[in-house]
């Protein structure tokens, strides 16, 4: 007999809810939850090949110790128990000789922290940081400079949206099936769609309007719109008034960015821009300009997002039906949150290693900046980062120049990788504590702000078929071995009783449907009734946290540097088949895409003599390696275009090994090209020489 | 043809391949054979956008099946009650005169097994009740199953919208009277540009998904149509 079983997707960050039938122990059917209208039942494709991720045994399936050189592939395979001595006694080493604050931690970020940074905040070490410098920083600094409140502070209202604009975001190919969805749901419905991109992705396919536009330039086109905005005064009038502070500066500092002008900066007609501000208008305020996902990409992309912001609030867009729609926590529905077992330890004093919050006032300190912990620890600047512990994460394939990254990690004392999958990272560390993929694990409860608030819950599907174990048994394991005995947790259960005190909420409570709403009513505010936390109140224009630190508040535009003749920027992005390099090796998706392409426009491709499926070189600093090209129209011809992800190289992958292009070995000195306002590295300002061969 | 009917609605399909990767999970098949495909073809630029057509095969589960004629142990069967058209493993040698047979391709070689696989919509999901589980997982839910009669009928009820708005007849527009209008002109080509016929053939993209850019290459837009 068959019995379903609710849980938390882990194909990607998304953590979409799932149901699996199961039998002996064994996934009969998975699909996503119909608890959640939508879900629509549906996975991705990468959700719908979990099984065969716990079916592959090309993964780490025991704990391992590293005999030999660093990267050499020697591993010793041990117990648990001497695993954890092992990661504890040199923990415990690297803190005796240099203080607790030489332990750094890295992840992808997500609602599951709360123990592992409790553990850290146990150990007394401030340097925690997600994997958000290679990803959404520029956006969360971007919402904090106009609203005073960070990105997800704010929902996406895509169902009842009348007019939707992707620029930094790519839904219908970097699925989150709820939000595909809601958008297809609206769409249906009239909502308007609009791709503002260097190339025709998928959503391109789907949308009213395309603007394929130059790379570089999507701040110009920003600019124009907000100055036809004002210009022609088809912003929300009222809104403004209440809401929004410094307008005047901000219209006088757009006056010399004309649609015509911006034309010839981004390559989109100056007609097209004002007809696309005339649909704006009409929609507004149920207008969607999603300030993007992946927007480390130039080294001034954090203003590209701080003018999406800065738009969607002329339209009366953000805290409105339809449009960006401010969350509701716990106590704005007169509910209790989950209890912190972060709480259970003070904050660390320490300053941070990556100098964030002190040496770099104008970033929040939270998740901090992973390149500049990467920088603490080359330079022993402020002080020495010696041991470190990579949870489900890939820096040597997700940030640029990884040979100079593998110089870094070998000056460290310690390197663990905690990993559901071989990668890079993990094959370089000196232990690799193997996760169990996430239908063979829980994680802690987790709680998601929204219209409707709710708690949610990942649980163990089937048990683990090998000598894998969840997060929170490696934290409690190696909790109970550093004196943190409040981690020290026997069972998931008492993890999630210890959240839930206080809260009215049981753990049998999440067994009928995975979930614990917290309200009935989804809760939208009146436009009168908005409120933001900058110092104003209000949306501000000019940021004084950000004056006050000589840093402009609207930054001048600066024209993007040009490829030389037969060089091409370097862009890359996802799909819907694979996450990263994590699922490249998954042998379904692997069959579905077993290498990425070169997306190369034809016009550049007939010049340099390339057909549609040649095989081409592609070098960069003499750093070169080969790809099929895909020869387009639908791609600008100053860039060239890749999948990430791809370039494995492992033995243990038998599948990925030696596919496709790793489009971050293309960045050399890229470590060091990041935005200074926003934090995050600038991936997109490298250049690459393509030839046949 | 078998009591079902699959359909695919294009326009909602994001050629993620959802279907092809559940399909072949809940079949427990390894890499090779596909019992159902998604086929993405384009971009072209259709009107000043670009579209891609994502086209679904799986088994049309014929009338008069050739891969069941062509299988000499009788392997290959076309089920009595619904007419599903379904390979018994333990009675295919993989001689492999199915695959030869099929016009489309639907029985697929499994080298792990030495045997034919082939879609079955699902039949031990259908008899729970359940749906085939490519249509199940569907991540933007545009693969329908069930039978013809009962199906909704997307096309026409899309078109029918559209249509409503045009002659402001029993269709709601948010906001009122003013942006009944905004809705006509938006449906209209923004500017007034366009006019309704083309508009009306535009609605004919999701079957023939390059109609407009054949006429712009001097076709008359209908040959497709026809």
């Amino acid at each position: 007999m068959s019995e379903k079983r609710y849980s938390i997707c882990g194909m990607c960050t998304c953590r979409c809810p799932i149901m699996a039938e199961v039998e002996n122990n064994e996934i009969r059917f998975l699909q996503g939850s119909p608890h959640f209208p939508a879900m629509k039942g549906a996975v991705c494709p990468r959700g719908a090949a979990g099984p065969a991720l716990i079916r592959d045994r090309e993964r780490p399936r025991n704990p391992m110790i590293r005999v030999g050189e660093r990267g050499g592939g020697q591993w010793r395979e041990v117990s648990w128990d001497e695993a954890l001595d092992y990661v504890a006694d040199k923990m415990k080493a690297a803190m005796d000789k240099y203080g607790a604050r030489t332990v750094a931690f890295t992840d992808r970020g997500g609602p599951f922290r709360d123990m592992h940074q409790a553990f850290l905040r146990g150990l007394g070490t401030p340097n925690y940081c997600n994997h958000d410098s290679s990803c959404a920083r520029n956006v969360q600094h971007a919402a904090l400079s106009v609203t005073g409140m960070g990105r997800k502070a704010v929902s996406y209202d895509l169902k009842n949206a009348r007019h939707v604009i992707l620029q930094f975001r790519n839904i219908f190919e970097a699925v989150n099936v709820q939000e595909v969805n809601n958008l297809m749901d609206a769409m249906d419905n009239g909502c308007r769609l609009t791709v503002i991109d260097i190339r025709a992705n998928i959503s391109a396919s789907k949308a009213d309007n395309f603007f394929m536009i130059r790379p570089g330039t999507d701040y110009a086109f920003n600019l124009a719109v907000i100055r036809e905005l004002l210009e022609t005064t088809q912003y929300n009038v009222e809104y403004a008034r209440l809401h929004i502070k410094d307008l005047d500066k901000l219209a006088a500092f757009v006056q010399p960015y004309t649609p015509e002008w911006a034309e010839a900066e981004t390559g989109i007609p100056a007609h097209e821009l004002r007809r696309f501000v005339r649909e704006l208008a009409q929609a507004a305020p149920s207008v969607i300009w999603h300030p993007g996902w992946m927007a480390a990409r130039y080294k001034t992309s954090f203003y590209v997002c701080r003018s999406i912001y800065i738009i969607n609030a002329l339209l009366g867009a953000i805290g409105a039906k339809g449009g960006l729609p401010l969350v509701s926590k716990p106590g704005d529905v007169g509910r209790k949150g989950l209890k912190k077992l972060t709480d259970l330890y003070p904050k660390p004093e320490e300053k941070r290693a990556d100098g964030v919050g002190w040496r770099y006032k104008q970033f929040e300190s939270g998740p901090g900046l992973t390149h500049l912990l990467y920088e603490a620890m080359d330079t022993a600047d402020p002080y020495p980062v010696k041991a470190y512990i990579c949870f489900r994460h890939d820096p040597l394939m997700a940030f640029p120049e990884p040979e100079r990254l593998k110089e870094i990690f070998s000056k460290l004392d310690l390197m663990v990788s905690v990993t559901f999958t071989w990668s890079d990272t993990a094959w370089f560390s000196d232990v690799v504590l193997p996760l169990s993929p996430y239908l063979e694990r829980e994680s802690v409860l987790a709680c998601k702000n929204g219209l409707k608030p709710y708690f949610f819950r990942r649980q163990r599907v089937v048990e683990p078929r090998f000598d894998t174990r969840a997060e929170w048994e490696i934290w409690a394991g190696l909790a109970k071995r550093l004196g943190l005995d409040e981690l020290a947790f026997e069972s998931a259960e008492d993890i999630w009783n210890f959240q839930l005190e206080g809260t009215g909420v049981s753990v049998g409570d999440f067994d009928a449907t995975g979930k614990v709403g917290l309200t009935d009513t989804p809760q939208y505010r009146a436009m009168e009734d908005l409120t933001f936390k900058t110092p104003s109140g209000k949306i501000e224009m000019i940021s004084e946290k950000l004056e006050a630190l000589d840093i402009p508040s609207l930054l001048p535009y600066e024209s993007p540097e040009k490829p030389e003749e037969g060089s091409f920027r370097l862009t890359f992005g996802r799909c819907a088949l694979h996450t990263q390099g994590h699922t490249v090796n998954n042998p379904m998706l692997f069959e579905q895409m077993p290498e990425n392409v070169l997306w190369i426009n034809s016009g550049s491709a007939e010049t340099l003599g390339i057909a549609d499926g040649d095989t081409v070189a592609v070098t960069q600093n003499g750093y070169t390696e080969t790809i099929r090209a895909k020869v387009t129209d639908f791609i600008h011809p100053e860039a060239v275009f890749v999948i990430h992800g791809f370039g494995h190289r492992l033995p243990p992958e038998s599948r990925a090994r030696n596919r496709g292009l790793a489009d971050n070995k293309f960045m050399k000195g890229g470590l060091d090209i990041w935005d200074k306002v926003g934090g995050a590295v600038a991936y997109q300002e490298h250049f690459v020489k393509v030839r046949k061969v | 043809m078998s009591d079902y009917y699959l359909f695919q609605d294009s326009e909602k399909c994001i050629g993620c391949h959802s279907c092809e990767v559940a399909c072949k999970v809940n079949k427990n098949l390894t890499q090779g054979p596909r019992p159902c495909r998604v086929i993405g073809v384009g971009p072209r630029s259709v009107g000043g956008v670009p579209r891609t057509a994502y086209v679904f095969m799986s088994c049309f589960h014929c009338e008069n099946p050739w891969c069941v004629a062509a299988c000499p142990t009788g392997a290959m069967q076309k089920r009595e009650k619904d007419g599903i058209v379904f390979v018994d493993p333990d009675l295919c040698v993989g001689c492999k005169a199915c695959i030869a047979s099929c016009p489309w391709s639907a029985p697929q070689w499994n080298p792990e097994t030495g045997k034919v696989v082939k879609c079955d919509y699902c039949m031990d999901r259908i008899d729970q009740g359940l749906k085939p589980a490519c249509v199940t997982v569907c991540t933007t839910q545009c693969l329908h199953f069930g039978k013809p009669d009962e199906m909704p009928n997307i096309r026409q009820e899309r078109h029918a919208r559209k249509v409503a708005v045009l002659g402001n007849i029993g269709v709601t527009i948010p906001g009122g009277e003013a942006d009944v209008e905004k809705e006509i002109l938006r449906l209209n080509g923004q500017n007034g540009e366009g006019s309704c016929e083309q508009n009306m053939a535009e609605d004919s993209q999701p079957y023939f998904p390059f109609v407009e850019q054949e006429k712009e290459q001097g076709g008359n837009g209908k040959k497709n149509l026809s």
